[in-house]
């Protein structure tokens, strides 16, 4: 190779670590094994089915399209693996395999490669692939299950254990009492303690709190991400919710708010750079929530919020806290 | 006859008025969640092209310059509610699914487009032909998305049931996002067409 | 100056009055078609809720909603060999994605004859079910949204996932369309209270 091909000429950022696509994406699958072993554990093989399915099928898929467009393969790099990890977890335990797999498809194809691959797509492709699931099979979508072996000691998802989430109720006109009963419990603090273990109907990865936040912190611990926009998001939930009458810490414990804010809502590719832009990218999703939450068509807007908001973040980019080599505002023209 | 032909097809893929030019995009996107819908938009389109290309052709000495605009709009108008009127007549289950888009015919920036870029200016027989080939542009995009939109959301096309009765249809593609995806590959393949059309005088970009 | 914008002014008004002409004719030869089917769907909507009844009294004037939301757009008394056999309302309420119209059939015991939509901009495959002739909300019985008002009570709730089985992720919709009957049977008990004609 002649002398000068080896000198590369690139934009920045120069300096180099040895912090790898791989390895960050490693740090995010590490982080998600505890919702997602538990996830299986509460609601049985039915779980485990979508996790694998999905899981398997949008590594496929990246393969597959990769291919037909003779474009370098990446499956090295886990990120499909991560995307098919997230939709998993974001769907009810009950969802056919076949549904899973088109979610998948949306996810890789549509999300993710017709944008160019990863880190040139502009929304969240575990949430895309949501969101026209929930589109398309509303009913299959909105369907959830108590985990079986609360009552049964089974592991399969029958009629007999659908049931409707503490956010549907709400939605349906309930109180927050008759949501609580829906846990089996009847009063506030063991309601929430019920929510915060996660032991209760919802998508495989979004009950339990408690190792979620477990998850978050390993992720903050490793610099995979910073505190910036989950807190933003968690903070905002509430004090909006508090505003608009209702309860901020039921708002925070349940649905998937905690899972969005610090596995969807922190995306390299889809959240804005800066911290300004983190915090006001957290804030908006949690207002949109909310919004959706209260006066909207679905009982739950964390997909929709944070998918708002990823349409925005090219203007959040453009928020600097300091533009570099600028002079101040004193100097003169 | 060279010349002429070169017209007729140029609007078919090389400047399709939808997926290359890419004007009067929103009522495509809105009336293609079924095939009966494509189809009748398409022909109340095609029809009103036709006559106003005709029209303003035919009439094209004697428009004065400085009124040009409200004359086209007069006599565009005129076409679309006549459109709207015999639909209402002999197809009212259409007319009633189209609902507004078919007054809005009036405004589609094809129509204006082509009558202001080429009508007003060439004659009767070229504008003519150039109707009938970005008619054929419009149609293929057109009525082609409304297939894959109710064959895929709905499970049927016409109305009759294609897919198998266990066919759990995908409400995705019937619905705006949907359409949105759905005209985005058009567009992709449509550029694939005109690639082959082409050849080597394909020059890359749209 | 005057003398351009006169004839410019005159140009337009001929082009226009050309088009008014085109327009004039095509209407005269399809405006009777028009008001037929008008006409005619309303005569077979009430047809399918009445089938015995052989003629009606437009009584339109005489009811009113007593939902705000909700407005009476006309009724009629069918008649049977000059006897009523039951009202038809016909209303026009707030639903997803714009206005639905229902007609409605009410007899003199306060149970709800049959329900018709009339008019319905829905979500395809979801609230548009409600007017789909082939969805059932009981695939047993093969009772359509709609269908299911057949016989009710007047004075049932009419709600939705209650006492009325809602379309498929459409509740919105089916708590519209319930709303709809329930203000029109409420019009129809305040007329039939009067006496009727």
């Amino acid at each position: 190779m002649p002398e000068h091909q080896s000198l590369l000429l690139s934009s920045s950022p120069h300096v180099f670590t040895n912090v790898s696509v791989r390895r960050l994406m490693l740090n995010v699958i590490i982080a998600l094994l505890p919702v997602t072993v538990y996830g299986i554990s509460i609601f049985g093989f039915s779980a485990a089915r979508v996790v694998l399915t999905s899981v398997v099928s949008c590594v496929l898929f990246e393969i597959i399209f990769r291919a037909i467009i003779h474009s370098k393969q990446n499956f090295g790099d886990l990120s499909a693996v991560v995307t098919g990890l997230l939709l998993a977890l974001i769907l009810p335990p009950s969802t056919p395999s076949w549904m899973v797999a088109i979610g998948a498809l949306a996810s890789i194809v549509v999300a993710k490669e017709f944008f160019g691959g990863l880190g040139h797509n502009p929304f969240n492709p575990a949430l895309i692939g949501r969101a026209i699931l929930l589109m398309s099979f509303p009913a299959a979508l909105t369907s959830w299950h108590r985990p079986p072996l609360d009552a049964l000691g089974g592991a399969s998802l029958t009629d007999a254990l659908s049931t409707a989430t503490p956010l549907a109720i709400l939605k349906d006109g309930g109180t927050l009492m008759g949501a609580a009963g829906s846990l089996g419990t009847d009063s506030l603090p063991d309601f929430y303690t019920a929510l915060f273990f996660g032991n209760h109907a919802g998508c495989i990865g979004e009950t339990s709190i408690l190792l979620i936040l477990i998850g978050g912190v390993f992720l903050i611990a490793t610099k995979t991400i910073v505190c910036a926009t989950p807190v933003a998001m968690l903070a905002v939930t509430a004090l909006f919710s508090a505003l608009l009458g209702v309860d901020p810490l039921f708002s925070v414990l349940s649905g998937g708010v905690v899972f969005g804010a610090f596995f969807m809502a922190t995306d390299y590719a889809t959240t804005p750079l800066t911290t300004a832009g983190k915090v006001l990218f957290g804030a908006g999703a949690a207002v949109v929530l909310v919004l959706i939450r209260q006066f909207g068509g679905y009982p739950e807007g964390v997909t929709y919020g944070i998918l708002m908001m990823n349409a925005v973040v090219p203007y959040l980019n453009k928020l600097r806290e300091k533009k570099y080599g600028s002079i101040g505002k004193g100097a003169k023209k | 006859m060279n010349k002429a032909l070169s017209i007729f097809l140029r609007g078919i893929v090389i400047e399709n008025p939808l997926a290359i030019i890419m004007i009067g995009l929103c009522s495509s996107v809105a009336v293609t969640t079924s095939v009966a819908n494509g189809i009748g938009m398409t022909a109340g389109m095609v029809f009103v092209l036709l006559c106003s290309e005709l029209i303003i052709s035919l009439f094209r000495k004697v428009i004065p310059g400085n009124i040009r605009m409200p004359i086209f709009i007069v006599v565009i108008a005129a076409f679309t509610t006549m459109v709207d009127i015999i639909m209402q007549a002999y197809f009212p289950d259409l007319s009633e699914a189209m609902g507004v888009f078919i007054p809005l015919i009036v405004v589609n920036c094809i129509i204006m487009g082509r009558v202001e870029a080429f009508a007003s200016r060439e004659n009767a027989g070229h504008a003519v032909l150039d109707a009938l080939g970005m008619g054929v542009g419009y149609a293929w995009v057109l009525i082609g998305m409304s297939v894959v939109r109710e064959l895929l959301g709905n499970g049927t096309i016409l109305g009759f049931q294609i897919m198998p009765e266990s066919y759990q249809p995908v409400l995705f593609f019937v619905l705006p996002p949907g359409g949105f995806l759905v005209f985005a590959l058009f567009i992709a393949l449509n550029i694939a067409l005109k690639k082959l059309w082409l050849g080597q005088d394909y020059k890359g970009g749209k | 100056m005057n003398k351009t914008m006169l004839k410019l002014g005159f140009v337009l008004a001929l082009f226009a009055g050309v088009a008014c002409v085109g327009l004039a004719v095509v209407h005269s030869l399809t405006a009777e078609k028009i008001a037929a089917h008008a006409q005619s769907a309303l005569e077979n909507a009430l047809k399918e809720i009445f089938p015995g009844a052989d003629g009606f009294d437009d009584v339109s004037g005489e009811l009113s909603s007593l939902d705000e939301r909700i407005t009476i757009g006309a009724a009629y008394d069918m008649k049977k060999d000059g006897t009523s056999v039951g009202i038809a309302v016909q209303a026009t309420g707030p639903s997803y994605n714009g206005a639905a119209t229902l007609l409605s059939g009410f007899s003199a015991d306060k149970k709800v004859v049959r329900v018709v939509v009339l008019d319905l901009k829905d979500t395809p495959g979801l609230g548009a079910n409600a007017a789909n002739a082939t969805y059932y909300v009981d695939r047993a019985s093969r009772t359509t949204f709609p269908g299911q008002f057949s016989g009710k009570d007047i004075g049932d709730a009419f709600e939705a996932k209650k006492d009325v089985v809602a379309i498929t992720a459409s509740t919105i919709t089916s708590r519209s369309l319930a709303a709809i009957v329930k203000a029109s049977g409420e019009a129809a008990m305040v007329y039939f209270a009067k006496g009727g004609r």
